[in-house]
């Protein structure tokens, strides 16, 4: 197990230096940074101080090194945009798209595995055809236009929900938290379904077929047979046996939340790090763009590794294979 | 005439046709995505007015509500924008540069997929290595997320109007840019199998070349699965250029697709102009959703072990 453990990290870490790499790349040799950050009547003075200050021009391995040594202390350079730090401006965005994925995740998650699990033993009851045949229109259905119908409804026929911002938010600290007052639980709960639908159709879907394969195994009718209640057969025997695919799943899905959040945030103008990287892209931010990349390379590996991980936890056999990297 | 009576009888014999008329759901998709391909590329013969044509628009026409709606009008069943475009047309138009984009975008991926695919599976080793280590730390990202960087690179390189300008050949090049893996795993998962057979063998021992072995034997044999992945791809397509669109990272309003339309249309939503935003959406949400059924079907029709 540790030498898998091991195999992993290098992996990771491999995997961590290509993408710095990118994005190092993307910094280095598009536009010029100096050009972008200085107006047209700035004294040449000044250009050749600011030059020497970003040191944009010694060799490259110097300048790839240094860009791994701050990217570690957090350090990612100036937006193009609004000349502010973008570390900062990253990290006081983070916590409304973390809370907002997780809260999406925590819903797709709540809805999804009892949806699937009813799906799973009464395949044919009606409740289920509708479930399945609605989660092929939520599959099919751009994230985009999921927002808009929800605003339509919620918010411009009904108007019980706002339909942008976070509404109020408390400070801990560096993190801004908006689950504690009324209107930002009101604010989360259009985004958040959005954001989390498309995962509660994948995962409801997924534990409905790992169900019916599942109910057919040896075990189960042995279980049955040794007269187990339904309620310990289906929730004690056959769900747990569902859960390796839809942990990997889940994780793999965590990242793909993150990354969606962008289009989400775009909609319901959630002040996150996704409208952040969004408003980058239209403004060629760089700098932005690329700390981003790190953010979302280092997120998605972290969860990669966190999965592997929960293998061994959660399913006994894979502890003693030793070498075999587990899962489906 | 034979020839072609020949080949309609084999078609009306085939296992596909037989599974095509027997699923109502694939039919109806099928007659759906015809009537939109009709639509988007016969715009400019059936459309009822050219959105475009700035002669033609009126401002006092902006904001008529859909024709059955109070204070709608017959000439102009859907409604028409704060310009005075009639919702109906730029549907139309929109879907042509939608279906367009979607279209030559999974052609790009394909023949990058496709090529480098084959050049791993063929010559394995470091090459092998390589590509597919690119395609696994590529797959760990969404599409959408490539795409995005893809088009603020180019952004940065172009600046931004030349940017604008070419925004639809950017386009198709960072969707395709953003789908190629799968391409490319199946073709060197399928080229593995393939380039151990006899048939391959037997033009090694005839001294083909490598290269001529590689795409006059090999490809054709490995291209079932493809075209499949094609067709669900374009589904993914359409929807992702929608996406940027959306995002106003796609398409400008000089040249709409759904997505932009759906775009300028979101600003109305909360005014009650509803019908500017949802009908492209509706457009959209049906195209995708037929597409995505025939690519199902086409998949099981085809190849019931790719399930």
């Amino acid at each position: 197990m540790i030498a898998f453990i091991v195999r992993r990290l290098v992996q990771a870490a491999l995997v961590m230096l290509a993408v710095a790499f990118v994005s190092f790349a993307m910094f280095n040799f598009i536009g010029d940074p100096v050009a972008n950050i200085v107006g047209q009547d700035t004294p040449a003075d000044q250009i050749v101080e600011l030059r020497k200050a970003l040191g944009v021009d010694d060799p490259m391995p110097v300048r790839f090194g240094r860009f791994v040594v701050n990217a570690m202390q957090g350090k990612f350079g100036l937006s193009y945009r609004t000349t502010e730090p973008v570390g900062r401006m990253i990290a006081d965005r983070l916590p409304a798209t973390l809370e907002l994925s997780l809260v999406a995740a925590i819903f797709a998650l709540a809805a999804g595995i009892p949806m699937g699990v009813f799906a799973g033993l009464y395949p044919n009851s009606w409740l289920s055809r509708m479930m399945m045949t609605v989660s092929l229109i939520g599959i099919s259905l751009p994230t985009f236009l999921i927002g808009i119908l929800l605003i339509y409804i919620f918010a411009v026929i009904l108007g019980i929900l706002p339909s942008f911002g976070r509404g109020e938010t408390i400070k801990f600290g560096f993190w801004s938290t908006g689950l504690l007052t009324v209107s930002g639980l009101k604010a989360i709960i259009l985004p958040a379904i959005t954001l989390g639908l498309f995962q509660l159709t994948l995962i409801m879907r997924l534990v409905r077929s790992e169900m019916m394969e599942v109910l057919r195994t040896d075990y189960i009718k042995f279980a049955r047979a040794r007269g187990l209640s339904n309620r310990a057969v289906h929730f004690g025997h056959a769900l747990k046996n569902t859960l390796v695919p839809v942990i990997t799943i889940t994780g793999l899905q965590l990242g793909a939340i993150i990354a969606f959040a962008i289009i989400t945030e775009t909609v319901f103008s959630w002040p996150g790090v996704g409208l952040l990287f969004l408003q980058s892209v239209v403004y060629a931010d760089i700098p932005v763009m690329s700390t981003y990349l790190v953010m979302i390379g280092f997120v998605f590996v972290v969860i990669n590794l966190i999965v592997d991980m929960l293998y061994f936890v959660v399913d006994p056999r894979l502890r003693t294979q030793g070498r075999t990297s587990g899962g489906k | 005439m034979n020839l072609l009576a020949e080949y309609w009888r084999r078609g009306r014999d085939s296992d596909i046709w037989y599974s095509f008329t027997r699923n109502k759901l694939v039919m109806a998709s099928a007659a759906i995505t015809l009537l939109f391909f009709l639509g988007a590329y016969g715009a400019p013969l059936l459309a009822p007015h050219n959105p475009f044509d700035l002669a033609s628009l009126n401002l006092s026409d902006g904001f008529k509500p859909p024709a059955w709606e109070e204070g709608g009008e017959p000439k102009f069943l859907l409604g028409t924008d704060d310009q005075g475009r009639d919702i109906l047309s730029t549907i139309m138009y929109g879907s042509r540069t939608s279906l367009s984009v979607g279209f030559l975008a999974v052609v790009f991926a394909m023949t990058l997929g496709i090529a480098l695919g084959l050049l791993a599976g063929y010559m394995g080793g470091a090459v092998d290595a390589f590509i597919m280590r690119v395609a696994d730390v590529q797959l760990s990202f969404p599409a959408i997320l490539i795409a995005m960087l893809v088009d603020g690179v180019t952004r940065g390189l172009l600046g931004a109007d030349q940017h604008s300008k070419a925004a639809i050949y950017v386009l198709i090049v960072s969707i395709g840019l953003s789908y190629w893996v799968q391409y490319a795993r199946t073709v060197r998962g399928q080229v593995l199998v393939e380039k151990n057979k006899e048939y391959v063998q037997a033009a090694r021992v005839i001294g083909l070349p490598g290269p001529l072995i590689a795409l006059r034997h090999v490809l054709p044999n490995v291209l079932g699965p493809v075209l499949v992945i094609a067709t669900i791809n374009l589904a993914l397509a359409v929807i992702t250029e929608a996406t940027l669109s959306f995002l106003g990272v796609g398409l400008p309003p000089t040249q709409p697709s759904l997505g932009t339309l759906i775009n300028t249309g979101q600003q109305f939503l909360l005014s009650g102009e509803w019908w500017i935003t949802i009908f492209p959406g509706a457009a959209l949400a049906i195209l995708v959703l037929s597409v995505n059924l025939l690519g199902d079907w086409l998949r099981d029709a085809l190849n019931p072990k790719l399930r």
